[in-house]
């Protein structure tokens, strides 16, 4: 409990280091948002005008106090494009990011796990060295070109699937098996090697001297007792689902946060920018606290603090 | 000496032979990267031109030659500052301990605590229009924390061998305890995260050059070459093939290496590093 405690504590001086952090490295970045969002002939009362708007002509403690204020009101201001609340157009975005990052997490589970158990099982054998390799490759593809070529193979050419937007099942596939690829080789391996390590226990030797089968051995000793550090990785997990999650809603017009934050980026709306950084970080932090603790709960005879 | 695995071999033997074709770049084009000849569009590949040609009749060849430097030189700068930054700040924490370990460490918790990409990102589309060396910087200003952690941790580690004791009893002072005694023994671990960092940096660059916040539009990127060609897949599907395999190879050839000197400089720790 008092571990429990203790985390949730530290996780207020973090959120506000993340707070703080998102509002100096926008103001202290070189280059002028103002200039940037009209054009660097923009006139001078314009110019101005927006200044204003945004509440630039401030000192910045100023800005900074009113930024806090309104962020503890939840007020994340508006966009300049839409002129919405910038809080609620996040949330109207959540559930297809969640969707599409939920499905891929399910899909690399299904085929990263069990290749890495049969790594495992035949290590140094020909499966083994196939999937490694097929790993590798797979750690090594970036989204944007993997993407082009399912697009290119499956969309245009064979025409099996939807190219872009959400939709029903069939649009989900392709941006899926994008994202997947890396998160899948990495699953695989920390399976293959979290396996492997397991097999050397002692226990596992007991398991064998008593003559237990080679399923039972390592299916019930060995995978339930390697799939914990599974979950010590979920933090990387996440922030590749994120890194890619942006650059693959690009490419398929999927419409989640992703989407929102490059549309944001393009349209130098910067209250939309810096409200989609915000959100996505705070949940992330979020979402690595929430695991460190359930892998506390679950093993408690980790201790997290080292 | 251990014998070099396969992967080391492999990663070794690419990063030059990349690194020796990214340097060859303007003799080995057979022409202008970057000259426009319209009535030349969209031409397949062939022996004049074996990567075909784009939209504009540039050869997509030179243009992907000139990007290899773009990216090796960046990801270079890019991973040589976060190691000066962090080898910095890690021994300066794990050396002294105390509250400067305690300040320091709390910082680099913040910079983790943003997923890494959005904050680049965002930063560099703030910063847009920046030059190459305003990337750099902002990879940079990102990328250290790693690296502090780690050399903090192979500090704590280090600090309390017998060789520092006999050291500190022969009468060597903080500097040279750490210029001299310390930082040579960081070594190995620093190259295995750097290698990873090389392949983790030259993907970061494209992506940023792919979403348009990247390497200024006059530079030759892979990033950006992708983001062009995605238009014509149709037409041209080698205007996506060929950049992507360039960078797919080059990220292949730094993980290889990472991994053949993960096993070869410390084998006690095979497997750990999964990224």
């Amino acid at each position: 409990m008092s571990f429990f405690l203790k985390r949730l504590i530290t996780l207020f001086p973090v959120l506000f280091g993340v707070v703080t952090l998102s509002f100096f490295f926008i103001h202290f970045i070189p280059g002028d948002p103002v200039e940037i969002m009209l054009g660097e002939s923009a006139r001078v009362a314009d110019k101005a005008q927006l200044r204003k708007e945004l509440g630039l002509d401030q000192p910045i403690t100023t800005q900074y106090f009113l930024f806090l204020k309104n962020l503890s009101q939840l007020d994340l201001g508006s966009s300049l494009q839409s002129k919405k609340p910038v809080l609620s157009e996040v949330l109207e975005k959540l559930p297809a990011s969640l969707e599409l990052g939920l499905a891929t997490l399910l899909f690399s589970l299904a085929i990263g796990v069990p290749l890495g158990v049969i790594s495992a099982m035949k290590k140094n054998g020909f499966w083994d060295w196939s999937f490694s390799t097929l790993a590798l490759i797979g750690l090594s593809s970036p989204a944007f070109w993997l993407a082009p070529l399912l697009i290119w193979l499956f969309a245009l050419k064979l025409n099996w699937f939807p190219v872009s937007e959400r939709g029903g099942l069939p649009h989900l596939v392709l941006p899926t098996l994008t994202l997947a690829s890396g998160i899948a080789a990495l699953f695989l391996r920390l399976t293959r090697s979290s396996l492997l390590e397991t097999l050397n226990e002692d226990y596992m030797k007991t398991a064998k001297a008593k003559g237990l089968s080679t399923f039972k051995i390592f299916f019930v000793h060995g995978l339930s007792n390697s799939l914990f550090p599974l979950l010590t990785t979920f933090g990387m997990v996440l922030g590749s689902l994120i890194t890619g999650t942006v650059i693959v809603e690009t490419l398929f017009d999927w419409p989640g946060l992703g989407t929102l934050l490059f549309q944001a980026i393009q349209n130098r709306d910067y209250p939309m920018v810096q409200g989609c950084v915000l959100f996505v970080s705070s949940l992330y932090v979020l979402v690595n606290t929430l695991t460190d603790i359930t892998y506390q709960f679950l093993h408690p005879q980790v201790s997290v603090d080292s | 000496m251990k014998h070099w695995s396969l992967s080391l071999r492999a990663g070794i033997f690419l990063i030059f032979f990349l690194s020796l074709l990214a340097f060859f770049a303007p003799q080995l084009s057979s022409q202008d990267p970057n000259l426009i000849e319209l009535q030349n569009r969209f031409s397949s590949p062939s022996l004049q031109q074996p990567m075909g040609t784009d939209q504009n009749g540039r050869d997509i060849m030179g243009q992907v030659l000139f990007g290899a430097r773009v990216s090796l030189t960046l990801a270079f700068a890019v991973v040589a500052s976060s190691v000066l930054i962090g080898l910095l700040v890690g021994c300066l924490a794990g050396y002294f301990g105390g509250w400067v370990d305690s300040f320091f460490m709390r910082v680099v918790d913040i910079v983790f605590a943003f997923p890494g990409f959005l904050l680049v990102l965002t930063l560099a589309a703030i910063s847009q229009g920046g030059s190459l060396i305003h990337l750099v910087f902002i990879m940079a200003l990102t990328g250290w924390a790693g690296y502090a952690r780690l050399i903090r941790g192979e500090v704590l580690h280090l600090k309390h061998k017998e060789y520092i004791l006999n050291s500190e009893a022969l009468g060597a002072n903080h500097k040279r305890k750490i210029l001299v005694h310390l930082v040579p023994n960081l070594w190995p671990p620093i190259l295995v995260h750097a290698s990873f960092g090389m392949a983790m940096t030259i993907v970061t660059e494209s992506s940023l050059s792919f979403l348009g916040v990247g390497v200024p539009p006059e530079t030759a990127s892979w990033g950006s070459l992708l983001n062009s060609s995605r238009h014509f897949l149709l037409e041209a599907p080698y205007m996506s093939i060929f950049p992507g395999l360039a960078l797919l190879l080059t990220v292949l050839a730094f993980n290889l290496l990472g991994e053949g000197l993960q096993d070869q400089l410390s084998p006690h720790v095979q497997n750990k590093h999964i990224l």
